[in-house]
């Protein structure tokens, strides 16, 4: 067995330790300027890495976060509990029943807010393949459909907080919104999943095939026996078992065993987590109290630990590729308002104004958006030159949401928050 | 006072409950002035007809004041029918407190009533130990037609038993809320929101209850945060109220409601006291 050496630990406790301060501060400045806190923590890892404090103090730079490779692959651990903690959470906040309620309406936006961009990303990267990427020609299948996925997922976190400060999350329009962010994310996800399925079918311990059955197995089980088997479980749990946080501890083993199995089955470890999340977050003996522990514990230390890290992994300016990011800037505002707002209008008969919000409101990529990126060029789907774009698309998207929102509603606010749910 | 029940129709079993189950339509019929129809699945026999007047008797009904249909079939088909042949718009009966859990997903007649009928339906879960008196009743709020419609009803039964309360529940729940804490918002932010909105929905009940005219009673009004319908159950099984009443939903509810369980279905799934569920 091999163990941290001593000065590994000093090292390790020592990039913890700073990452998670400069992690906090920046994010707190972040949010201080009304901005997501992810900028804030993204950021701190750009000053930390190579962008910053790699190029004027190489030596500090190398020594805390280079010269122990242990050390560093022990942060990096971290970091991916962090990341699979954060879709586990997020997974929990996805009402299946709410889906079921809000029917033919959200089903419809939800859908124009996937098929249409999802179809302009794949279009858009079989095209211009060789404009965005630097990958082989055997790369374009799978690059196309990243980038229609990218293009399709939002971001429930950011979409929440924005419908909150609009005073909209009550209300139909919100409500909508919300519901249909769900549904994309669920979707996103899965098609993520089979895109990873896709990637690893050399390295993977079962085939393609397989990864592609196992998967819907596993989203169709997790939310049908799974919750009713969690939903007794926890039932026990809550009228027999004396174990403080039990409730909370068995929903961190269940997400763990579901990261291990998704991994196992060639997608990611966050997959798992995302469908059990939804699972157990749909029991009703997994509370509002219990979500919201579980948030504070992981938006606190883990989830800022990952952002970070991000920072540090990549040379932000060295990347930044403008024709890039202009692309992906245009395409990603494209489809999601376009196909959102047209789907709204046309298909689920909302007014121009509510269905066009609707679209700036989905538009969102926040965290999840990077987080997608991230996976994606962990997996060698996508260059360093598309993350940072994807990272500045997330960003742009996530800060000119609500403003968008609010513009486009200003003139018919009234008839809009009249009508409570 | 709006006349807003007209006619009542008891399911009959002849099983240990059916005499509590008389008795409480009686207690309806008296308050709604209605008309009382006795239903039973069973064939027109002198045996089924001995037996209605052995019950009859015992809780000194006169038998030319009830209707009496009889019909052998599928018992959840018969009740559907009789009620619809003679415009029944409460339908009174028992059911288990629980079903096990197979029964659970593929239906007792008893869920099939409070799943499919298009008529208010009152449950009752139990026989009491105890004297027959309703001591409390929760309602839980929703603004609909039929929403409006149970408020009147436990207005109606609330004075009718002179009770100086009527507890008013009203559910909500934002998905989102605190994962809206992750990005810009804080835990003092969420809390501020979920108050805000709770007091919102005080108000909100408060000027229903204006617009029904429903001034002459203490309200209690209950805004529960969670899982809806859940947190419904549990209120009103740890209070121990001796009747809940609810709007019926605005669909009917299949097996995938029953998979994915929400709103009502919770309280279907485990009566926490008798139910009356209401339609407009």
């Amino acid at each position: 067995m091999t163990f941290l050496e001593h000065n590994d630990l000093v090292l390790f406790f020592a990039q913890i330790a700073i990452l998670l301060l400069f992690a906090k501060v920046f994010g707190e400045v972040a949010r201080r300027l009304k901005l997501p806190s992810v900028i804030g923590e993204i950021l701190a890892g750009i000053f930390l890495g190579p962008t910053l404090l790699g190029s004027f103090f190489p030596e500090f730079y190398n020594h805390i976060f280079l010269s122990s490779e242990s050390a560093a692959i022990a942060v990096q651990g971290l970091a991916t509990i962090g990341v699979v903690l954060l879709l586990f959470v997020v997974g929990s906040e996805l009402e299946l029943s709410h889906l079921l309620k809000e029917g033919k309406n959200a089903t419809v936006i939800s859908l124009s807010g996937v098929i249409f961009p999802f179809i302009l990303g794949f279009a858009s990267g079989w095209l211009l393949f060789e404009l965005l990427t630097n990958s082989p020609e055997e790369h374009r299948l799978v690059f196309s459909l990243f980038l229609g996925t990218a293009l399709s997922i939002s971001a429930l976190p950011v979409i929440a907080k924005t419908l909150i400060d609009l005073n909209l999350i009550k209300h139909r329009i919100g409500r909508l919104i919300l519901i249909s962010a769900m549904i994309d994310d669920l979707i996103g996800w899965i098609l993520f999943s089979i895109i990873l399925g896709i990637i690893a079918k050399e390295t993977a311990s079962i085939g393609i095939g397989w990864t592609i059955a196992a998967i819907i197995f596993f989203v169709i089980f997790s939310l049908t026996f799974g919750k009713i088997i969690f939903q007794k479980t926890f039932k026990l749990i809550h009228e027999r078992l004396h174990i403080p946080g039990g409730i909370i501890s068995f929903s961190l083993i269940a997400c763990f065993a579901a990261a291990m199995f998704t991994e196992y089955i060639g997608t990611h470890a966050v997959f798992g987590a995302f469908i059990f999340g939804i699972a157990i977050g749909n029991t009703v003996y997994f509370t509002e109290q219990h979500k919201e522990m579980l948030n504070q514990f992981v938006t606190n230390i883990f989830t800022p630990l990952f952002f970070v890290t991000i920072g540090l992994k990549i040379n932000f300016i060295e990347n930044f590729e403008i024709v890039i990011v202009l692309v992906v800037l245009i395409i990603s505002f494209v489809a999601k308002v376009i196909g959102v707002g047209v789907g709204a209008h046309y298909f689920a008969r909302l007014p121009i104004r509510e269905s066009f919000a609707i679209g700036f409101g989905l538009n969102a990529r926040g965290a999840i958006g990077i987080i997608l990126g991230v996976l994606a060029l962990q997996a060698g789907v996508i260059e360093k030159q598309m993350f940072v774009a994807l990272v500045i698309m997330a960003l742009v998207t996530s800060v000119v949401s609500g403003p968008l929102m609010s513009l486009v509603l200003r003139k018919n606010k009234s008839k809009i928050f009249d009508k409570n749910f | 006072m709006e006349k807003l029940i007209h006619k009542i129709g008891t399911a009959i079993s002849f099983s240990e409950n059916s005499e509590y189950l008389l008795s409480e339509s009686l207690r309806y019929k008296n308050i709604f002035a209605s008309e009382l129809i006795l239903i039973h699945a069973g064939e027109k026999n002198k045996a089924n007809e001995n037996k209605f007047q052995s019950l009859l008797e015992k809780l000194s009904i006169d038998p030319n004041s009830v209707k009496i249909e009889l019909e052998d079939s599928e018992p959840f088909e018969v009740i559907k029918k009789k009620c619809l042949e003679n415009n029944v718009d409460l339908l009174v009966c028992g059911a288990l407190e629980k079903e096990s859990l197979i029964k659970y997903y593929t239906g007792s007649v008893a869920r099939n009533i409070m799943r499919e009928l298009d008529i208010s339906i009152f449950v009752c879960k139990n026989v009491p130990h105890t004297q027959n008196v309703i001591n409390n009743i929760s309602v839980l709020v929703d603004f609909s037609e039929s929403g409006k419609k149970a408020l009147k009803l436990a207005y109606q039964i609330a004075h009718s038993e002179k009770l100086s309360e009527l507890t008013l529940i009203r559910e909500m729940l934002v998905p989102g809320l605190s994962l809206s804490t992750t990005d810009t918002g804080t835990i003092s932010d969420a809390e501020e929101s979920r108050l805000r909105w709770c007091s919102e929905e005080k108000e909100k009940i408060n000027f229903l209850l204006k617009e029904l005219n429903l001034a002459q009673m203490k309200f209690n009004i209950q805004i529960l945060y969670g899982k809806e319908g859940f947190k419904t159950r549990e209120f009103v099984s740890e209070e121990g109220f001796d009747l809940l009443i609810v709007a019926a939903p605005s669909k009917k509810y299949k097996l995938i409601d029953r998979i994915i369980k929400h709103d009502l279905e919770y309280i279907f799934e485990d009566l926490p006291s008798n139910i009356l569920i209401v339609k407009a």
